[in-house]
């Protein structure tokens, strides 16, 4: 979380610092003791330069010595002015040998020597061949002639390699005169010199080395004019180089300045040096260190200075560190007192003793935290007081709350009830829709003021009217029902349902008059909405187009009287035929042919009447029969019938009761239906009795209707064939034979009639002992049908 | 009305001058049988001369009109399914017919059909017979009856 904690920018930054100051400070003191070592060593080198250049002269002064020595030697003296003024070769050959053997021994180093007469010519030498030689040019004759002079030679002397080594000239005058007698030259190896400057010398003298003279690249050497080297510290280093032509000896043989300092030696080593120089000479004298050698202790402190810089270092971020920790250990523990606290336990206290500036922090801290708990306490002492404020307040408000969520929640039901009314409605509205859509027939409603408010496609089909041009219109203003016959508008049929409150059936013959103008016949019924109260609300309507049925109706019924006229035609032919043979307009008859006629003419009266019962039967159950209620007296019709029948009455001397009651009223019924039942029922009753039997016929009223009885004495129904005796065609067996008259239709004629008008027949019979029939005609009478014929 | 005469040929005409005489002289009753189904025609022509009438007949409704209107019989007795033109179209045209508008008319059919019978009611027939139902005497009698003829 914290890209450079405390810690680490402490400890960087120490390290960073502590690293800077040693550095600067090592620096600056690694370099100061650089310089430092270096004027030592410089300083050294030009001691033990001067020292040796002290050495040096101090040994050319020897030299000089030995050579003066030697020139002021008499023999030497006498002997040379004795070869000058002789010239003899035995004077020579003398000199040659005193200095070969006194001479020479003298002193170790000396390898030659050699003298000269004042032209320069050699004379004398301790080296044979060189005698007669001229050296007048040399320096050393030119310089030995004025007084002791030395000098550095290169040549050849007892090694094979030429090399360098001393010549050190001096006049030789004569003894008396003082007059220059010629020049002694000695020649001395530079052994000693080495030596000397080596230091070997010293030590073989029994001095204590100087502590240079420990050291191991030191070198002392001695380079002459031609910048070669005369003498040298090392013995190998002699032999090795060239010229040295170093900066000491440049500046020497230029300037003849004495410089220390640090430069590059013949080796291309980089040394520190001292030089003196000898000018008259042009040697000189170098005393040089390798600068690595002379910089160790600088080096070795460097690196003690690196070692402990980073020991420093280490020692530093480690202090640093435990430093920063003590630091930010406690601030550490600060801030987490702060989360605590921030989380809510005020009672947490932070525990720091470092005895610094953080402590203190801390002491605060704790005491923030003092007073933050006191507030709190005394916050929640308040605040429990305004809570208990609040608590009040809020229960009133809660209940003020809860009155209006009740008053919500019952609104809020009404809403729901109406919701789901309207959304039963709808899915009923839709139900209904789809309903209605589907139904084949047309449908159409109206409401109480006999408006259209639906119309289903079937209706707009049969009407030729659209949705549009019904729905919202007073229904008589667009459908138009008529009366087949009148023409007139049936307009009555809607409105009756809704006052009376019952379903209306629309009568009979109805046109329904199209867009077009057309009449289409439609069959329809009336039934009326009432809403959930009972009160009415509307009609619903529903009707349908008879066309076609009544097409096929018509068919039926046509055929069915065309088929009767068929069969009637020769039926009443041989009617009559048989009727005027048997009148004897043709002719008298005998008894026989009376008597066949007689059944020829039976047999087809049978037939007529099978025919007639046929045409009804086939009208009663194509329900194509017409019923036409009128105001009748029953009594009138019964009398009627009995008039017709009273012939085979009396031929059977049937006795005859009538029970009319007087309180009979005039029902409403179909007068021709009614007679049809009178006969059957009488017809049978005579029929199905045998002679001097009897037949009472009643009529009288109950509540359930009018009921009209009648009973016969005759052979009855036996039990087991009851049940079939209304069915078509049925003779019970008993009487089968008795009569073979009859169709067998009366009975299926009867109920059906009754059927169809709302009336009741039943029956009460025992074998051979007589039948009971009760007709029950409804008091409200026969309801009228829109029936085409009348049964005949 | 007279105007159209179809003389088949001079017996017609003089069997219908014979006619006229008897039935003047005699006061004969003529009446126009007119059905298609020849078996009872010719039982009804019979039962009729033999009743003393003057019996017209004719095969269907066209013939009928034809006759009645030109020979004026004193009644009709009319089938009427009958083919070219069926009964009660031809009462109809009788009845625009100035003659023919009063002319006694009894239907005798076999049709025992509601429409038929007040459609031949209300062309003003006095009867609808239903010749089934009908004994061949009691439709004398009605004829009779309706000619104001006693029963001979």
């Amino acid at each position: 979380m914290w890209k450079y904690g405390l810690k680490t920018k402490l400890v960087a930054s120490f390290a960073l610092m502590s690293l800077v100051a040693i550095v600067v400070a090592g620096a600056s003191t690694l370099i100061s003791m650089r310089k430092i070592t270096e004027q030592e060593i410089q300083n050294k080198l030009l001691l033990l330069a001067d020292a040796k250049e002290g050495q040096v002269f101090a040994y050319l002064d020897s030299l000089e010595f030995r050579t003066l020595g030697f020139s002021s030697d008499s023999f030497v003296r006498d002997g040379l002015k004795e070869i000058i003024d002789t010239g003899q070769t035995s004077a020579a050959s003398s000199l040659n040998e005193y200095l070969i053997n006194n001479k020479k021994p003298f002193d170790e180093s000396i390898f030659r020597i050699v003298i000269l007469d004042p032209t320069g010519k050699v004379v004398a030498s301790t080296e044979g061949k060189e005698i007669g030689g001229d050296e007048s040019t040399t320096e050393q004759f030119i310089e030995g002639q004025k007084k002791v002079f030395v000098s550095g030679e290169f040549g050849e002397y007892e090694k094979e390699s030429p090399e360098n080594f001393l010549s050190v000239a001096a006049p030789v005058t004569d003894r008396e005169t003082g007059k220059l007698l010629g020049v002694i030259i000695n020649s001395f190896r530079l052994g000693k010199l080495d030596k000397i400057i080596s230091g070997e010398f010293q030590m073989g003298k029994g001095a204590i080395s100087s502590n240079l003279g420990r050291s191991e690249t030191l070198a002392i050497h001695l380079v002459d004019k031609e910048k070669k080297i005369l003498a040298h510290g090392h013995e190998e280093i002699k032999h090795i180089v060239g010229i040295i032509d170093t900066l000491p000896v440049q500046k020497c043989l230029s300037g003849q300045e004495e410089i220390t300092g640090t430069y590059t030696n013949h080796f291309g080593e980089e040394v520190v040096g001292a030089s003196m120089c000898f000018p008259r000479r042009g040697w000189t004298l170098l005393a040089e260190i390798d600068a690595w050698e002379a910089l160790t202790p600088v080096r070795n402190t460097t690196y003690g200075l690196v070692i402990m810089l980073g020991l420093v270092l280490i020692f530093v971020t480690l202090d640093i560190y435990l430093v920063a920790s003590n630091i930010i250990g406690p601030i550490k523990k600060l801030h987490e007192a702060s989360d605590i606290i921030a989380r809510g336990n005020l009672e947490y206290r932070v525990v720091i003793r470092t005895r610094d500036e953080v402590q203190q922090l801390a002491e605060a801290f704790n005491q923030m935290a003092a007073s933050l708990k006191k507030d709190q306490l005394k916050l929640q002492q308040y605040s429990k007081g305004l809570e208990e404020k609040v608590a009040e307040k809020t229960k009133d408000l809660q209940n003020k709350v809860d009155d209006l969520n009740k008053a919500q929640e019952a609104v809020l039901n009404v809403a729901e009830d109406a919701e789901e009314a309207r959304q039963i409605a709808a899915r009923e509205k839709d139900k209904i829709d789809a309903i209605l859509h589907s139904i084949g027939d047309g449908v159409f409603v109206v409401d109480s003021d006999l408006n259209i408010v639906m119309v289903n496609h079937i209706t707009e089909e049969i009407s030729g009217f659209s949705e549009e041009e019904l729905v919202g219109r007073e229904y008589d203003s667009v459908l138009k029902f008529v009366f087949e016959d009148s023409g007139k508008v049936n307009d009555k049929f809607i409105k009756e349902a809704i006052s009376t409150g019952q379903t209306q059936e629309m009568a009979n013959h109805i046109l329904l008059l199209r867009k077009d103008g057309s009449k289409v016949p439609v069959a329809d019924s009336a039934a009326l909405l009432k809403d959930q109260k009972g009160k009415v609300i509307g009609c619903v309507v529903v009707f349908r187009d008879v066309t076609k049925e009544r097409e096929v109706d018509k068919a039926k019924t046509e055929f069915v009287s065309l088929a009767s006229h068929q069969l009637r035609t020769p039926l009443s032919t041989v009617n009559w035929y048989s009727e005027m043979l048997l009148a004897g307009d043709a002719g008298k008859l005998n008894e026989e042919q009376k008597k066949y006629l007689e059944e020829i003419y039976k047999g087809n009266k049978r037939m007529v009447e099978l025919v007639s019962a046929l045409l009804n039967v086939s009208r009663l159950e194509m329900g194509t029969f017409s019923i036409e209620p009128e105001p009748v007296n029953l009594e009138k019709i019964a009398e009627s019938v009995l008039k017709e029948i009273t012939p085979d009455v009396s031929q059977k001397k049937i006795k005859l009761v009538k029970n009319f009651s007087s309180d009979v009223p005039e029902i409403r019924a179909d007068r021709s239906l009614t007679q049809m039942i009178f006969q059957n029922l009488l017809t049978n009753a005579v029929k199905y009795t045998p002679d001097g039997g009897t037949v009472t016929l009643g009529v009288e009223r109950k509540d359930s209707g009018i009921l009209i009885k009648i009973e016969d004495t005759g052979y009855g129904i036996p039990q087991s064939q009851q049940d079939k005796i209304f069915t078509k065609f049925f003779r019970a067996d008993n009487v089968r034979q008795k009569d073979s008259e009859g169709t067998g239709l009366g009975l299926y004629i009867v109920k059906s009639i009754l059927d169809q008008t709302g009336g009741t027949i039943r029956f009460e019979s025992v074998e051979n002992k007589g039948t009971v029939f009760y007709v029950t005609l409804p008091l409200e009478g026969m309801k009228k049908n829109g029936g085409q014929k009348a049964l005949a | 009305m007279g105007d159209k005469r179809h003389w088949r040929s001079k017996w017609d005409f003089f069997s219908v001058l014979f006619i006229l005489a008897t039935k003047y002289m005699e006061n004969k009753k003529t009446i126009l049988i007119v059905e298609d189904e020849i078996p009872m025609l010719n039982a009804l022509r019979d039962k009729f001369t033999r009743e003393g009438f003057e019996v017209l007949e004719a095969k269907n409704g066209e013939e009928g009109l034809e006759i009645a209107l030109r020979d004026h019989p004193d009644l009709l007795l009319l089938d009427i399914v009958m083919p070219k033109m069926d009964g009660i179209t031809m009462l109809k045209r009788i009845r625009a017919d100035a003659w023919g508008k009063d002319v006694k008319v009894i239907i005798l059919t076999n049709l025992s059909d509601n429409e038929k019978t007040a459609a031949a009611l209300a062309q003003g027939s006095y009867d609808y017979l239903v010749k089934s139902d009908w004994k061949l005497e009691d439709v004398v009698a009605k004829v009779k009856e309706r000619l104001g003829v006693n029963n001979s």
